[in-house]
């Protein structure tokens, strides 16, 4: 018999993993091991969910792609590489968004005894830590970088889930140090991508991203002066590039004479910015004449420069063609980035950096190996088996926490399941599944079988998402279908006008009828005094896309427990009354 | 020779990696020769990992024939090769994985080969050995300076015992608070030289570290109470895995690999008394003897169970990508997983 090593160590309970069905989000690093590991384990219905393509550099790890299968879909690609090693298993592949509500309303994700994270972000992780908590299905959630990784049972409200821990943000920096004073290189590289890339290859810069002064955060006037001028300016240089002829590398040369010299001269003017730093060199130098150059080499000033004239003007030609972002996989613009990131660390006296380095930081790329998936895979799977024992008790006390240890005496950490955070923004809400007819019913009946079911005193609040869909000042949509004003997937938020009860998050699921959930709403904790935060150092926000440090992104929080979150449920919500708009019928 | 530099294409195909261990150990890797005795399930583990990874060679010596229990261990085979002998079922498919990897396949029984066969590894991995098998290719390796990895399961359990014999590698340590000093490390290991280095703004050392190794024949006496300095209380010697003596005395059993598991019949009450000689000869507590688990470790006997295969392939191949690479603190000596309670603590024996 092929699975008689299963029983063996497992006895009857094989014929559970036979009878369970699960889902498996993500068939990138850790979901082609864990996906071989759990059909080896014989489970009876597999379901594997990607949205991604294969790519040459998934090939040193994601062992079930070649070469061949490159840009292909990862989900239906792994499902025929296991084809011959899999004796037991109903697979069932998705190429799809697992946030895509249309793809995958809630009845999909309830027919499955467990779901498996194999995430690379952090945004599709707290979307299905979510669903966890709406259907309540055991998550087992998993993450590595580099040689660090660790795995997370969790049992919605049960234990600890993904949310209950704040998650570490993206680093950011001030707007200034970007603009006027950098001193490493990743200032310089942040600068060539979020900054001088979008201004000249950009879509047009609408009033609202330009430069504010109230933006720069710097008190010093003539800063702030300086900074603005040179905004003004970078706009007539992107005309330029609009107009730049086919051939014609001229035009670059007045970019060149502006950022890197005109700019840095109207700085060198600012003394007070150069009492405590080295002053700035504007650019003086020609550019090199270039063939090929290695991405392992730290290059010359001049070329450097050489790159920095050939990369802007084949992107200005290709802007004719439609627009150009900055892509870590694209030649030109990662030519772009690394040239100008190097010009400017060169003018500011700071070490340049290889192309190779440099692509690592503005692609946000993080280290990948297949034994670190391959282990945190396989704790993974080992988990799983928890959720078989009888009790709730049992499966949350004998299930465990891993994550990576770099202690000589044991090759990786393990804890027990904590108990979930009472303040943690997503397990303390009060949340159920409303299943309905949207066509049959309209946003005031909605209104008046919560408020009869759950006991509000007066009147409530909906919003869905930022959308605001009724309150006592905005009663405008009352008589509306709610298939005009929401659909199936949606989170309805309702809050009580009078701040008596507890919020509540309603999913909305496809029904006949309208069933609300059976849930205690309980009293409104009072809010606590909302402290001030402290200003951080590294606290300000550049334009455009913030630059994520890496491990941040693929969600990796270590097993640090840090110190409770000032942005207590009560706090996050106010912010989400501030932020809501009018929808428009 | 082959050439010192990686090429353009290597560089793009091991992009993710190269930024974790950088283009030095990328390139020792891909001059490096490895030996896997026995296609296990986590044989094939160790395989997949080093192919993928860019290893220079590899060769995986098998005579066992493909069983039907084999199709739930080893991700190689499909169910039409049963009966095939095992490595040269699952040869294309291992090749499919890197074709840049030189890949060679043996069905002969490495225990016919002569001494200097095995002079052509940098690294030899064993699985699924028993203690005199092991004894006896630990003492080759001993004799012609090659590094080894022993390593098998046991269902929900298993082991990986390292043998580097002398290793240097170099380690990153955070300076602050307490700065390493040349010297002593642990009672198998010393750092011979510190360099300061700077890392997104955190102070670190980087120290070369010699590691010193003992072979197989010396884990089951405490010898030198080396146990002692990692649990230097009575309390906190306690604390050592009960599993840890049942998989040395599983290593006292004629392996079983190859067989039908149906056929495997391990004397829980036997097992019993070799785990408690193995107690007495590391001065072990008495206490550490759990005779329920012994029971379930005799019942499980050589099963594979894929997950743990991928834990433990996994990190014996991490490790051996480290070694390699003189990358890291080593394996030293002898990791037990308890794929139950998911512990994985290292012993130095």
């Amino acid at each position: 018999m092929y699975d008689s090593h299963l029983r063996k160590i497992f006895g009857s309970q094989t014929d559970q993993f036979r009878q369970s069905k699960v889902l498996m989000v993500g068939a990138g690093g850790i979901g082609c091991e864990l996906l071989k590991d759990l059909l080896l384990m014989n489970y009876g219905e597999i379901h594997i969910l990607d949205l991604d393509t294969i790519d040459l550099s998934n090939l040193n790890r994601q062992f079930l792609f070649r070469q061949k299968d490159i840009k292909k879909s990862k989900a239906m690609t792994a499902q025929q590489a296991v084809s011959h090693f899999n004796h037991a298993s109903k697979l069932v592949a998705h190429h799809g968004n697992i946030m895509d509500t249309n793809m995958f309303p809630l009845s999909f994700f309830t027919q499955f005894d467990i779901i498996f994270n194999a995430l690379d972000n952090l945004e599709a992780r707290f979307y299905v830590n979510k669903i966890a908590l709406f259907t309540k299905i055991p998550l087992i959630e998993s993450g590595t970088s580099g040689l660090k990784g660790q795995v997370q049972p969790i049992y919605p409200y049960e234990t600890e889930c993904f949310a209950c821990i704040p998650k570490e943000q993206p680093k950011t920096f001030p707007v200034c140090t970007i603009r006027s004073t950098p001193s490493k290189p990743i200032h310089c590289i942040t600068w060539a991508k979020n900054f001088l890339f979008p201004q000249l290859f950009g879509d047009d810069v609408s009033d609202q991203d330009k430069l504010k002064p109230q933006d720069i955060e710097s008190d010093n006037k003539a800063e702030i002066e300086a900074l603005l001028k040179e905004s003004n300016e970078l706009l007539d240089l992107k005309v330029l590039v609009n107009q730049a002829a086919p051939g014609d590398k001229s035009f670059v040369s007045k970019i060149v004479e502006k950022i890197f010299k005109e700019d840095i001269e109207r700085l060198l003017r600012i003394e007070t910015l150069w009492k405590t730093r080295e002053k700035p060199e504007p650019l003086r130098c020609e550019p090199a004449t270039i063939e090929r150059l290695d991405g392992q080499e730290l290059w010359t000033v001049e070329e450097n420069l050489a790159l920095f004239i050939d990369s802007t003007s084949k992107i200005a030609q290709r802007l004719k063609q439609g627009p150009v972002d900055f892509d870590k996989d694209d030649e030109d613009t990662l030519d772009f980035v690394v040239s100008a990131a190097n010009l400017r660390s060169y003018i500011f006296h700071i070490p340049m950096k290889t192309k190779f380095e440099i692509k690592q930081i503005a692609g946000n790329i993080i280290p990948a190996v297949a034994t670190t998936n391959a282990i945190m895979a396989g704790f993974s799977a080992l988990s799983s088996f928890h959720v078989f024992h009888a009790t709730m008790k049992e499966k949350v006390s004998k299930s465990r926490m891993v994550y990576d240890s770099n202690q000589p005496t044991r090759f990786v950490n393990t804890s027990g399941l904590a108990p979930r955070n009472p303040k943690c923004p997503a397990c303390s809400v009060t949340r159920g599944i409303i299943t309905i007819d949207l066509s049959r019913f309209t946003i005031d009946e909605l209104r008046k079988a919560i408020i009869d079911k759950y006991g509000y005193s007066d009147d409530i609040g909906i919003a869905e998402g930022t959308r605001l869909l009724y309150d006592y000042d905005f009663d405008d949509n009352l008589e509306t279908k709610l298939d005009k004003v929401c659909s199936y997937g949606n989170v309805l938020f309702i809050s009580d006008a009078d701040d008596e009860l507890d919020s509540l998050e309603l999913l909305v699921d496809r029904g006949d009828d309208l069933e609300l959930p059976e849930l205690e709403v309980p009293a409104k904790m009072v809010p606590e005094e909302n402290k001030e935060e402290e200003g951080e150092e590294d606290d300000l926000i550049m334009e455009g896309d913030d630059l994520i440090m890496e491990s941040d992104i693929n969600g990796l929080d270590g097993p640090k427990r840090k110190a409770e979150d000032s942005t207590s449920p009560v706090k996050k919500r106010k912010l989400v009354a501030d932020e809501v708009e009018v929808i428009e019928l | 020779m082959i050439s010192k530099t990686l090429s353009e294409d290597e560089i793009k195909l091991y992009d993710r990696q190269i930024r974790l261990w950088g283009m030095e150990a990328q390139t020792r890797m891909r001059g490096s020769r490895v030996l896997v005795v026995n296609l296990t399930s986590v044989g094939c583990e160790v395989v997949k990992n080093l192919m993928l990874g860019g290893i220079g060679a590899i060769t995986v010596i098998d005579s066992f024939k493909v069983l039907d229990q084999d199709l739930n261990a080893n991700f190689f085979i499909d169910k039409t090769q049963v009966g095939q002998p095992k490595v040269l079922a699952a040869e294309a498919r291992i090749k499919d994985l890197n074709p840049r990897v030189n890949l060679t396949v043996s069905t002969d029984d490495w225990q016919e080969k002569p001494e200097d066969y095995f002079l052509s590894y940098n690294l030899i991995v064993a699985t699924g050995l028993d203690k005199t098998q092991l004894t006896r290719l630990n003492a080759i390796t001993r004799k012609l300076k090659i590094p080894f990895y022993a390593t098998g399961t046991h269902g929900l359990y298993g082991y990986i015992f390292v043998d580097l014999i002398e290793h240097e590698s170099s380690v990153k340590y955070e300076k602050n608070p307490t700065p390493k000093k040349v010297g002593e490390l642990s009672p198998t290991s010393e750092i011979v030289s510190i360099t300061e280095v700077v890392e997104n703004d955190v102070e670190l050392q980087n120290c070369i570290v010699k590691t010193r190794f003992v072979p197989l024949s010396e884990i089951f006496i405490n010898n030198y109470d080396k146990l002692k300095y990692y649990f230097p209380t009575p309390r906190k010697l306690k604390k050592i895995s009960p599993v840890l003596p049942i998989l040395l005395a599983l290593l006292e059993i004629p392996s079983q690999i190859g067989k039908p598991i149906e056929d495997v019949a391990i004397d829980a009450k036997e097992l019993e008394s070799k785990v408690a000689e193995v107690v007495s000869r590391l001065k072990l507590p008495e206490e550490i003897i759990r005779p329920e688990l012994v029971e379930k470790l005799a019942q499980q006997a050589f099963c594979e169970f894929q997950p743990v295969s991928a834990i433990i392939g996994g990190a014996v191949s991490q490790d051996l990508i480290n070694m390699l690479g003189r990358r890291e603190l080593p394996l030293n000596n002898f990791v037990v997983l308890d794929g139950f309670t998911n512990e994985m603590p290292i012993y130095t024996l």
